[in-house]
């Protein structure tokens, strides 16, 4: 009996080691690319999903900053952390965390990297883990307005709030469905909150910022982040 | 006359009762002889490391028994169809073993002996951290909790608060190629979007023979074809040695069939047509046969094995000493009528000892070269050559006795050719000058090479599949990599351990793409790692308290990990190819470099002393043809003027460097035939042309014999000629080309010390002087 648990859990805490990395960035990448939102013209009437949806791919750069807690199991404060964030439908994602400490990942098409403030990158390439590149391909897929993508991989509960709109998923598909309870999507003109819920009931809340002005091409310094 | 045939009889007897001697000794000893088929036995003596050849023919032969298929059902996964292939294919008989998928209790299994052994399997980039102090691990614990991508959960934290095994699966994953696991099977897709799985099989190690080879491939194209009856939408790509293997040995079998029974055919049939009898053929049999039997005998006893090799040379032995008999026999038949076989023996038989003589001496030569294979060569040739001109000496007189009279056929044509070079200066010098001239143009554009992938042409069918592998997988059959070879499991693992490092700066300074170092430590390097573990166990604790994370104890007990537990575990799938280790305890690790861009550099890095060895199969192939084609020239010239001070010796200067010229342009004229049908020069060309100056000399013997009769020479060496091109030159019509190559050098060589010999003749159209007898 014990055994059986034990390897549940294992089996568990294995899946978070191997997917969970893709699976999150997965999600964080969407909610990001929500961000384009935010520049769109505001309806008056209520939201529909393919309105959503049609907003994706309309800004070429977004630039953002994010709040982040993490809810770790009996931990008795959340991890917070805060910083700014780059999308660039061309280039990839770049998220810098400034607070508590420097922490950078980039994410495109064939590379990951991750690099502590003073310590070595950490590259991973779509040739060594293509799981993850084909999250990355299914964000480009959402980037060009794919219904299909999130209706294969996703139950999903579209509403209007009087906040705005409220997106609930419900992953239905394998590995997905080991990873997550949940994500939850809402913002008004523009993404403002992710929240991703996992089975061992730790979670993960993104706060996002008015989108910062700024120009529809990365400066040289912004393209900077994209080379590693 | 009585006396000297009593000497005759007894000499005949003795050699019977020696040669009997032999055959029973050999029987006796056959069935244990070993045949050597290693190609690294080949190799000089000095660089042969008895227990790193060991290692390396056991890694190869295992290798040699794999086999991989890739079979895409479409554009979507479809596990049904993999385990339908894989079904199908683990039942043919001769497959061990066809990977299946990972399955649900692996996992578990697999995840469950990664996290036993966390504190035994630090990868290079934890070490690296910790060896920099507790800090830089704890901040990199941080990274990992803090970032919303690494997903790290509170069991993960409550289990392995130092994130070991994290450490060492991102390790694992990036370098794990291209291939995944979808539903448990390995796949990838390629750019059009196909889906492609992944199915690596083992076959059963007594697959080696050609006829179970044969077998094998037949067994998988029927296979195949039925599958893809049922499944037109799907592909299916094959590789593996056996595939190559099979091919060569259906050209080889191409090649015995047609081109032996073709030999055999006209080698008989020109005997008979030349003597209108069966004796002749069935002598030339007996001499040829004799040889045989000395030639194994005595490698045999001084080698205790025989190698492959020379048992295919010893094809070579033949032409050269059928010669023997030949020219007894045609010069026999031309006197029955005047004198007895004894004394016809007498005429030839200082001729025969000269040829003899010569082409043992020149083989002889051959084993000063440090490479047991030619040594072997040599030593077969030499006591087969000697025992096929005993066997003529001794028992053709007293066999041939039913011999009829009858006059050398074509005689006028031969008289003609003769008298042309007798009386015609414009031939006797011009023909050479020509000759010459033409084999200085030939040999100028003669280009060399050591490469053997040259040497056939492997079917571009396979060849195609091989490379669209190579493409999905990045798994290539460069087949270049670095041996580490240790007395114990431990001493092996603890030089990996070692050089491992190195790999990395050599990966770093762009020498190489990539390597698979085997994700195993020595017990030593455990220990090492333990105490790291220890000391920086706290640090990460008190720095994450700093910022406010209370973190459990971690447990750093060292639980030790041996290969052989490892080898049992689902962590070793996929890597236990690499790893051997043979019952006196002899183990070594390959690690396969891939994307060599700086050859020499890696290859430098390699230390034979420290069990590092740098293995590149082709370049040690393409190594040993260069090495021994090297010393092969040398001997080759040696031998060329050991000839031409032999004939000087005996003949003078006048005539003995003239019948020196069939040898010397017999020989250019040969290799520069190559050039002229658009090859290269290599190994072979050079054995055939150690064949072309055994036999040139032979001609030039016979014809400089003051004993003999011109023209019966002429009709023996004739006779030879067309016997050595039908046996060794129909091996132009080889779909192999190192032996077709090999047939080219021949047959011109051949053929240019027939047209030459008639320089050998005496200076004067002189009777021939009768022998005592």
């Amino acid at each position: 009996m014990m055994t059986a648990v034990f390897q549940k859990q294992l089996a568990r805490s294995k899946g978070r080691f191997r997917d969970g990395a893709r699976m999150w960035a997965w999600f964080v990448g969407l909610g990001i690319s929500l961000l384009c939102l935010g520049l769109a013209p505001v309806p008056s009437h209520a939201w529909t999903l393919s309105q959503v949806q049609q907003q994706l791919a309309s800004r070429p750069v977004v630039r953002a900053q994010f709040e982040q807690s993490r809810w770790i199991g009996t931990m008795p404060k959340p991890l917070k952390s805060s910083g700014r964030l780059i999308m660039a439908r061309d280039r990839g994602l770049w998220w810098q965390q400034e607070q508590p400490f420097g922490l950078t990942l980039v994410l495109t098409d064939t590379r990951m990297m991750q690099q502590v403030a003073g310590q070595a990158p950490e590259v991973m390439t779509a040739d060594s883990s293509p799981q993850m590149f084909d999250v990355v391909r299914l964000l480009r897929a959402v980037l060009q307005a794919d219904q299909a993508a999130l209706q294969q991989n996703f139950r999903m509960d579209f509403k209007t709030v009087d906040s705005g709109w409220h997106l609930h998923l419900q992953p239905r598909t394998s590995p997905l469905d080991r990873l997550f309870d949940a994500i939850d999507l809402g913002g008004t003109a523009h993404l403002r909150t992710v929240v991703l819920k996992d089975h061992q009931g730790d979670r993960t809340e993104i706060h996002f910022s008015d989108p910062l002005p700024g120009a529809d091409v990365l400066s040289n310094a912004e393209t900077q982040h994209f080379q590693f | 006359m009585p006396k000297l045939s009593t000497f005759n009889f007894r000499a005949a007897l003795l050699w019977l009762a020696v040669c009997l001697a032999a055959a029973f000794w050999l029987v006796g000893r056959w069935t244990s002889v070993p045949i050597n088929s290693s190609v690294l036995a080949l190799l000089p003596v000095q660089s042969q490391d008895a227990a790193q050849a060991e290692l390396e023919t056991a890694f190869t032969r295992r290798l040699d028994r794999q086999v991989v298929w890739m079979l895409s059902p479409g554009t979507q996964p479809d596990p049904l169809l993999a385990a339908q292939w894989r079904a199908r294919m683990a039942a043919v008989p001769g497959v061990l073993e066809v990977q299946g998928p990972m399955t649900p209790q692996l996992r578990q299994q697999w995840l469950q002996f990664f996290y036993t052994y966390r504190n035994s399997l630090l990868d290079a980039q934890t070490r690296a951290r910790l060896q920099a102090g507790g800090n830089a691990q704890a901040q990199w614990v941080l990274a990992q909790l803090y970032s919303a991508f690494a997903g790290v959960g509170h069991q993960e934290i409550a289990r392995d608060p130092l994130m070991l095994v994290r450490g060492t699966q991102m390790a694992l994953l990036q370098g794990a190629g291209s291939l995944r696991l979808v539903d448990g099977w390995l796949s990838t897709r390629d750019a059009e979007g196909r889906f492609w799985y992944f199915l690596p099989a083992q076959l059963q190690a007594s697959s080696f023979d050609v006829s179970q080879t044969q077998a094998l491939v037949t067994a998988f194209q029927r296979e195949e074809t039925a599958f893809l009856a049922d499944h037109p939408q799907a592909r299916v790509l094959s590789r593996g040695s056996l595939f190559y293997s099979e091919h060569a040995a259906q050209q080889a079998g191409h090649d015995i069939t047609v081109i032996g029974s073709v030999t055999i055919l006209g080698v008989v049939l020109l005997i008979l047509a030349a003597f209108r009898s069966l004796l002749p053929l069935l002598l030339c049999i007996l001499s040829v046969g004799m040889g045989a039997l000395w030639g194994t005998t005595l490698t045999v006893a001084l080698f205790g094995e025989v190698h492959l090799m020379t048992l295919a040379m010893s094809l070579s032995v033949v032409g050269i000493s059928v010669d023997y008999a030949l020219y007894y026999l045609v010069e026999r038949r031309s006197r029955v009528v005047e004198e007895s076989p004894w004394c016809s023996m007498g005429r030839v038989r200082p001729a025969l000892f000269m040829a003899l003589g010569t082409s043992a001496v020149a083989y002889l030569l051959l084993t000063l070269a440090p490479f047991p294979g030619i040594r072997q060569l040599a030593v077969f040739a030499a006591a087969g050559l000697c025992a096929a001109c005993l066997t003529v000496v001794f028992w053709h007189p007293i066999l041939a006795r039913p011999l009829r009279a009858a006059p050398v056929p074509c005689l006028r044509q031969l008289d003609a050719w003769l008298q042309l070079w007798r009386t015609r200066r414009l031939v006797r010098v011009g023909v050479p000058v020509l000759l010459a001239g033409l084999a200085v143009l030939a040999l100028s554009r003669l280009p060399f090479s050591d490469d053997i992938a040259q040497l056939q042409e492997p079917p571009a069918r396979i060849q195609a599949q091989d490379r669209h592998i190579t493409e999905l997988t990045g798994q290539s059959m460069d087949q270049k990599w670095f041996l580490i070879a240790g007395q114990s499991p431990q001493q092996a693992l603890e030089r990996l351990d070692a050089f491992v490092p190195q790999l990395a700066q050599a990966q770093a300074a762009g020498w190489l793409q990539s390597y698979r170092a085997l994700p195993l430590h020595s017990l030593n390097r455990q220990a090492e790692d333990q105490q790291l573990l220890q000391s920086a166990a706290t640090e990460v604790r008190q720095a994450l308290a700093a910022t406010g994370l209370e973190m459990p104890q971690a447990d750093t007990r060292l639980t030790p990990l041996e290969p052989e537990v490892w080898l049992r575990s689902p962590a070793s799938q996929g890597w236990r190819l690499l790893w051997l280790s043979l019952p006196n305890g002899a183990s070594g690790v390959l690690v396969p470099v891939a994307g060599v861009r700086q050859e020499a550099a890696l290859a430098a890095l390699a230390q034979p002393a420290a069990g590092i060895h740098w293995v590149d199969r082709k370049a040690a192939f393409d190594q040993l043809f260069a090495h021994y084609r090297q010393v092969l020239s040398q001997l080759l010239l040696l031998a060329l003027g050991g000839v031409c001070v032999v004939s000087i010796v005996r003949l003078g200067w006048r005539r003995g460097l003239r019948t020196s010229v069939p040898s010397l342009l017999s020989l250019a004229l040969g290799l520069g035939a190559l050039s002229l049908f658009g090859r290269s020069a290599n190994l072979f060309s050079l054995l055939a042309l150690v064949l072309v100056l055994g036999i040139g000399i032979n001609y030039t013997i016979f014809f400089g014999n003051s004993r003999g009769t011109p023209r019966t020479s002429l009709f023996a060496v004739l006779l030879a000629m067309l016997t050595t091109l039908l046996t060794l030159g129909v091996l132009v019509f080889s779909s192999t080309r190192a032996i077709s190559s090999f047939g080219i050098v021949l047959s011109a060589g051949i053929f240019a010390a027939f047209l030459l010999a008639p320089l050998a003749l005496p200076d004067q159209a002189s009777h021939p002087t009768n022998p005592s007898c």
